[in-house]
């Protein structure tokens, strides 16, 4: 029988582990079973335009130089010249008049605005203490709905706090779920996560801007004696 | 509840957290198939190298029949170092034949009869023949054992590994399909290398083998040529008289 030489025989061990590398290289590079959430797709159904900000107004036409009154009218007849200074006298009467009523008109205007600015920023802060009051509203509910399926376990000592961050779907339901610091009792960080899972779906305000602040990022703290709880 | 785990389910991490029982069922796969592709590769080198020595001395055989010139080829054999099995087989046989011939030479033993030349022969050829395909044989069995065996290993890498899995869940109260999908997709992977060691092996005995017993039936063939030739006279001592 032919005998392989040494280098034939160490060559076939290379080949060997050459073949073994690259189907490991082809396994770990092309297959991936990493299973990464899947987004969630979702979309608003509107049933009219939200307001939006009123287009600018289109600006006025640039005022037009005013005709040019440099071609005095030419004064054929030199008329008398008393109805000439009466004329000037009439006019600048009339002209005082006129910044008279103009002064008026802007006066008014400038406290037109300042009202309407005071009702607006009124009903800003009314429509903020209303959100906070929502907002406060809204934490108060889910807070107590989890609280309503907690079911504390039998050894807890101590009031430790657990904080989870959790991510909302549009219609409330827990999409996920992550725990940001533990309480150091892991029967009790269970069993809260259990019950926010339990009490999936969560309470969401009606305003959109609202709930999309509370579904991106909802920090729940837990302390098993006291209801302090959500924070969006 | 539409809560998403994401577990990490990269191969390496799926094979860095199995348990030990499992990475060495692994091992010892991973072992196997190197093993084996090593007497794939060798063994496919040796079988085509030999083939085409067979093919290239079967040639210069029949030339030198033709020409009478046995004795040249001969010599020519015998300065050659790494010759294949047919080649082996024609130096043995040539060289028991010339010792018994010699033996036989009517002047010096009138008693020993050309059929006791053509035995000699062919047990001295008979014997390299034996040599030869044991040679050209060693190693395969290797192939089979890992063919056969290491499904079954694998398999019990997985089995032993789902064991696991399923234990773990006697920990926890609400049992989710998550909490078991790592352990059995790690314990999987054994039995995917069981395969990935046992098809080529599976493949590669079967091709060898019949390559063998393509160039065994070679071998008894030139074995019976070559004492059919030496019966009729064409091939004899022709130095001594």
């Amino acid at each position: 029988m032919i005998h392989p030489s040494n280098s034939q025989y160490f060559g076939a061990g290379a080949m060997a582990l050459v073949v073994h590398g690259l189907f490991a290289l082809g396994l770990v590079f092309s297959v991936d079973w990493r299973s990464l959430p899947e987004m969630p797709v979702y979309a608003d159904l509107w049933q009219e335009l939200p307001s939006m900000p009123p287009p600018p107004a289109p600006e006025p036409p640039a005022p037009l130089a005013p005709p040019e009154s440099a071609p005095p009218p030419p004064q054929a007849e030199p008329e008398p010249e008393i109805s000439l200074q009466a004329q000037e006298a009439e006019r600048r009467r009339q002209e005082a008049e006129q910044r008279e009523l103009e002064r008026r008109r802007l006066l008014a205007e400038e406290q037109a605005r300042r009202e309407a600015e005071q009702r607006r920023l009124e009903a800003q802060r009314a429509a903020e203490a209303a959100r906070l009051q929502m907002i406060e509203d809204y934490q108060g509910r889910i807070r107590s709905k989890i609280h309503s399926y907690l079911v504390l376990p039998p050894n807890l000592s101590g009031n430790p706090e657990v904080v989870y961050q959790v991510r909302l779907l549009p219609d409330g339901e827990v999409l996920k779920l992550t725990l940001v610091k533990s309480s150091g009792q892991p029967a009790y960080d269970k069993q809260v996560e259990r019950a926010i899972l339990r009490a999936s779906p969560l309470p969401l305000p009606p305003d959109r801007e609202l709930a999309a602040a509370f579904r991106e990022d909802l920090i729940l703290k837990f302390r098993p004696y006291e209801t302090d709880g959500a924070r969006s | 509840m539409n809560l998403t785990v994401d577990h990490d389910l990269s191969l390496i991490s799926l094979i860095l957290s199995a348990s030990w029982v499992v990475q060495g069922v692994m091992l010892l796969l991973v072992v196997a198939s190197i093993a084996s592709w090593w007497v794939i590769f060798s063994k496919y080198m040796i079988l085509r190298k030999e083939r085409r020595l067979t093919e290239r001395f079967e040639r210069e055989f029949y030339d030198a029949v033709e020409q009478d010139a046995h004795e040249a080829l001969y010599a020519k054999t015998q300065e050659r170092k790494n010759v294949a099995c047919i080649e082996e087989l024609f130096r043995r046989g040539h060289r028991a034949h010339l010792r018994l011939a010699e033996a036989v030479n009517p002047a010096v033993h009138e008693e020993v009869s050309v059929m006791q030349v053509l035995e000699g022969t062919r047990r001295a050829m008979q014997a390299a023949y034996q040599r030869e395909l044991d040679q050209l044989e060693a190693h395969l069995p290797f192939l089979a054992t890992v063919g056969s065996v290491s499904p079954y290993v694998g398999l019990f890498g997985t089995v032993w590994g789902i064991m696991n899995a399923f234990r773990g869940l006697a920990d926890v109260s609400q049992a989710t399909l998550a909490q078991v999908a790592p352990g059995i997709a790690e314990a999987l992977i054994a039995t995917a290398i069981g395969l990935f060691a046992a098809i080529p092996a599976v493949i590669a005995y079967n091709r060898f083998s019949h390559d063998i017993d393509r160039l065994a039936n070679s071998l008894q063939v030139f074995m019976e040529e070559y004492l059919i030739l030496v019966q009729r006279g064409r091939i004899r001592q022709t130095q001594k008289t």
